[in-house]
């Protein structure tokens, strides 16, 4: 593994510059509640990975048992190769950007970012800490206390007071969450930025699946105490693998059907009377009763029936239509099936109005087959 | 829809549990040696003396003692016979003492509001009315309480003025009487009443205020229904700090008041102990005091209290 | 109309009852100018030699110096150990959680008159001479209940995630309280030092049980107040107040001119 090999290497010469990241069946129990369980993963050096999952999830107690501000209650941790799990926070090599910041509000901007370099005896602590500021833009307000500084100024101070340690591992804890959108868009960047250059291992915790999705190399949908699916947030979009990822990150439209029968490696399924052909290889499960699930932008809406061999086609009346500007939302009754979202680009045409009939077709190739057994509302109030 | 309500109970768990998390990761012995020296300190000179006053309320004089001469006994009719010869001068030091908190309500509630609200924008100002408030401790409060006789007394120039408009007979008076002793004590329990209610006042979100406006409340309505139900805390810690010690003095009693209907239990128990050398009657009135008034706490408690207090 | 009256009937009343507060302060600081003789009671004319001459009237200031003495060291106990047993209270968890909340709060719902006669019978009990060491215990008693009271709330109130992000930059426990927790608890601490010094300052009651002979300023004036208190005792309680006020005030001064530059700064 590529990875693997770069790692030996930083690990050979010394460097800092980020670490693998290991948990292995980390469970973290509060009296009658499990928030994690069974966590296995592994974070390789240098990559943006992204935990998100609604609030309760676990992904906010996962960090903290990274940062070693709560203890798991089985499993370990190791950071480098080196297990940390009984290892106090103080003495780890991992920073937080904690949500909401945490700056020490008695101490001037300056102060707080300096505050891990002296508590390691750096002796350019100052120097250092001024560095970092200016990396942030924020040289000028070293004297300030927190309070005197914006929202995204005081989030700017927290990034610098943690990655002026130069951890191996850096958290970020919902980081952008009390930002207005702009400013968040603009951090989100700027984070990205900085994580290429300094080359850390960044693990953000977040609720916002946008979020995860740009920002991140590898995301993590985290979902009552579980790891619900990994992988590259495109790869993670496209094929999800349980109910929950597809209504979590971004929308899907999910039907239930049996599997009817297989060609070249097409499912063929009976949702509500109409056949829909899907890659075997893209759905969970291949017999019985599944879910077939596609996502909005990939259905084509338009008033006549698309006849173009092997597309999977369905037909319902408009009940719905709201115009947003560069797209026209839909809201299809299929009958026997329900509702089904999607939208049109507004190049002019007009697929269909209220109450009319129209005609929704896609490439098989597109559609994920789920579990029969799941059920199609999972995530859909928690994203 | 389920796995949503699951969901929500979680978190909740999760939130307290991870409080008590916090409790449990400082485990070790550090809490019980940060505990232990004042807890000891409070075992030793406060529980401790209350049990030996509790059993000096029971002695007994032997026959032919000495003054000041008792013998451990369980002379329960101490208590009777104080009872017996105290309770209206108990009563009167309760009700005494209720008037003096209800008025130093009055008073110090527009205090508090003043300070902590009107003048939130105009922080020296703040400054120096909350200065205020505490100094007068060190100018002493027997002065003080000797000053108010001096201004109320018969040459003083109140006396006079009143005598003059006729709103005071001519051989009336204003100090010894139990007006002048429930204005001394509501005097003197005044910054104990306003600084809790400052305290909880301080907090206390203005855009609230305007948002009862907003919806149609009067200035009168917006207080009675959302200023007074907010710095109820407040309002009830500053009344229990101010009624207890109100109802033990014995200060404003004896030098504002008479000593015919303006006696309070106090002044009973001091002069039990140094006077009479009564020591078990002192002390069976001592303890009837403090029971009676941690029952009225209690039942106060119960009745409008909060658990903010603690 | 209704408006404006809304608008003035609370400065008016809360400026009202700052006079009244106020008035026999303003009494006694006029009497200390009073060429009063034996007894300051009726005014006699203008003098500054009260002044001039504080501890004039005999025991007045060995009275007032004891009265110092006692309330700065009540208050250091106080604060300390009051201090510490709310951090524990807040921060750890152990037995008998009951029985100590109840051991705080008793104290505060404990009569003076009752805390100085229970304090009395202990002393006597075993055996103690009544004198400074007495009446220091004793308000260190009465002070660490309110020392207690104010510090937890502080505690209750501080941001958990102060002392994790110290502990996440590398402070072990001991530098993370004193760097993080302590300084951010320390306002919390002096305003209760103050009030512990101010009430042992101005006690009378629990000390008139467990004092003995030891003079305190405020038995001074009360044994004074039968034959007629000296102009020198008005002085000192003007000089007191006045110190207080000046401190404070100017303490506030500098903060506010300090919280109004950085203001300008921005």
């Amino acid at each position: 593994m590529d990875t693997e090999t770069q790692t030996t290497r930083r690990r050979a010469r010394g460097s800092s510059e980020g670490a693998d990241l290991e948990l292995t069946g980390i469970c973290k129990r509060f009296a009658e509640f499990i928030a994690v369980d069974q966590l296995d993963l592994v974070v390789p050096s240098g990559k943006f990975f992204a935990l998100l999952g609604p609030s309760g999830c676990g992904k906010s107690t996962t960090l903290r048992m990274i940062a070693g501000l709560e203890a798991p209650s089985e499993g370990s941790i190791s950071i480098g190769g080196q297990d940390v799990t009984e290892l106090p926070s103080h003495k780890r090599p991992v920073n937080t950007v904690f949500q909401s910041y945490a700056l020490f509000p008695h101490m001037s901007v300056l102060e707080n970012v300096a505050f891990g370099l002296k508590r390691k005896k750096d002796r350019e602590a100052m120097p250092k800490a001024k560095a970092a500021l200016e990396m942030v833009e924020l040289g000028h307000l070293a004297t300030r206390k927190p309070a005197q500084l914006s929202g995204g100024q005081q989030q700017r101070v927290a990034l610098a007071r943690a990655l002026v340690n130069r951890p191996q591992v850096l958290l970020l804890d919902e980081p952008l969450g009390a930002l207005d959108m702009k400013l968040r868009r603009q951090m989100q960047l700027e984070l990205k930025t900085i994580q290429t250059e300094v080359g850390l291992t960044f693990i953000h915790v977040t609720h916002d699946q946008e979020e995860a999705m740009t920002m991140a190399d590898v995301v993590a949908v985290m979902n009552e105490g579980r790891i619900e699916q990994l992988g590259p947030p495109r790869e993670l979009y496209e094929l999800p693998r349980t109910a929950f990822v597809a209504n979590f990150l971004g929308k899907s439209n999910l039907m239930r059907g049996t599997v009817s029968g297989q060609e070249d490696q097409l499912l063929s399924v009976d949702v509500a009377g109409n056949r829909i052909l899907l890659p075997a290889a893209r759905a969970v499960a291949t017999e019985g009763e599944i879910m077939v699930g596609i996502r909005p932008e990939k259905l084509q809406i338009s008033a006549t029936e698309d006849t173009t061999a092997g597309m999977n086609r369905l037909d319902g009346i408009v009940k719905d239509a709201s115009f947003t500007g560069t797209t026209t939302e839909y809201l299809i009754e299929v009958e026997g099936i329900g509702l089904i979202g999607t939208f049109a680009q507004n190049r002019g045409q007009q697929p269909g109005e209220m109450g009319q009939r129209v005609f929704l077709s896609w490439d098989p190739v597109h559609t994920f087959g789920l579990r029969g057994s799941e059920s199609e509302l999972a995530g859909v109030e928690e994203a | 829809m389920s796995s949503r309500v699951l969901g929500r109970r979680g978190k909740k768990l999760d939130l307290r549990s991870a409080e008590e998390l916090r409790a449990e990761r400082r485990k070790g012995r550090t809490g019980q040696y940060l505990v232990l020296p004042g807890m000891i300190g409070l075992a030793l000179f406060f529980a401790l003396p209350v049990l030996v006053l509790l059993a000096m309320s029971l002695y007994t004089k032997p026959p032919g003692a000495e003054i000041g001469e008792f013998v451990p006994a369980l002379q329960f009719s101490n208590y009777a016979v104080m009872l017996e010869a105290y309770w209206p001068v108990l009563l009167r030091s309760f009700w005494f003492a209720l008037i003096a908190t209800v008025l130093a309500l009055l008073i110090g509630y527009p205090m508090a509001y003043l300070v902590a609200v009107r003048l939130r924008q105009h922080g020296l100002l703040k400054g120096i009315l909350l200065v205020l408030l505490i100094a007068p401790f060190f100018s002493s409060f027997i002065l003080r309480t000797q000053a108010w006789k001096q201004i109320l007394s018969d040459e003083g120039f109140i006396a006079q003025t009143l005598k003059a408009v006729s709103l005071l007979p001519a051989d009336g008076h204003l100090t010894a009487t139990p007006i002048a002793v429930v204005a001394g004590l509501t005097y003197n329990f005044l910054p104990f009443m306003v600084l809790p209610i400052y305290a909880n006042l301080d907090r206390l979100d203005t855009r609230l205020l305007e948002a009862s406006g907003d919806l149609y409340a009067n200035p009168v309505t917006t207080f009675t229904k959302v200023t007074l139900p907010l710095s109820a805390s407040g309002v009830f810690a500053g009344t229990l700090l101010t009624f207890i010690p109100a109802a033990g003095d014995y200060i404003n009693a004896s030098l504002l008041g008479n000593n015919r209907n303006t006696t309070m239990i106090g002044q009973v128990i001091d002069s039990r102990f140094f006077r009479v050398i009564d020591y078990p009657g002192a002390a069976a009135l001592s303890f009837v005091l403090m029971v009676s008034i941690l029952i009225l706490v209690i039942i106060y408690i119960r009745r409008f209290g909060t658990r903010e207090l603690m | 109309m209704k408006q404006k009256l809304g608008r003035w009937i609370i400065p008016v009343l809360g400026g009202l009852a700052f006079v009244y507060l106020l008035v026999p302060i303003a009494y006694i600081f006029v009497y200390s100018f009073n060429d009063a003789g034996r007894t300051n009671l009726e005014w006699r004319g203008f003098t500054w030699s009260n002044w001039q001459n504080p501890c004039g009237a005999p025991a007045v200031c060995e009275s007032l110096v004891n009265s110092l003495q006692i309330g700065l060291l009540a208050t250091v106990i106080a604060t300390a150990l009051g201090t510490c047993v709310a951090l524990g209270l807040v921060r750890y968890k152990f037995r008998f959680r009951n029985a100590t909340d109840i051991l705080i709060i008793l104290p505060l719902a404990t009569p003076e008159v009752v805390l100085g006669a229970a304090l009395l019978a202990q002393f006597l009990n075993l055996g103690w001479e009544l004198g400074f060491t007495t009446i220091v215990i004793s308000h260190v008693v009465f002070c660490m209940a309110f020392v207690i009271v104010t510090v937890r709330a502080r505690v209750s109130a501080l941001d958990p995630r102060l002392e994790e992000a110290a502990a996440d930059l590398y402070a072990n426990p001991r530098t993370t309280f004193w760097k993080v927790t302590f300084p951010l608890l320390l306002p919390g601490i002096i305003a209760a030092a103050m009030l512990s010094f101010a009430m042992s300052f101005d006690d009378f009651i629990i000390t008139n049980f467990n004092s003995g002979n030891v003079q305190t300023f405020p038995k001074f004036i009360y044994v004074a107040a039968t034959r007629g208190i000296p102009a020198q005792a008005n002085v000192i309680g003007s000089a007191m107040f006045l110190l207080a006020l000046l401190v404070v005030i100017i303490a506030q001064i500098m903060s506010y001119r300090k919280r109004k530059a950085l203001e300008k700064a921005q």
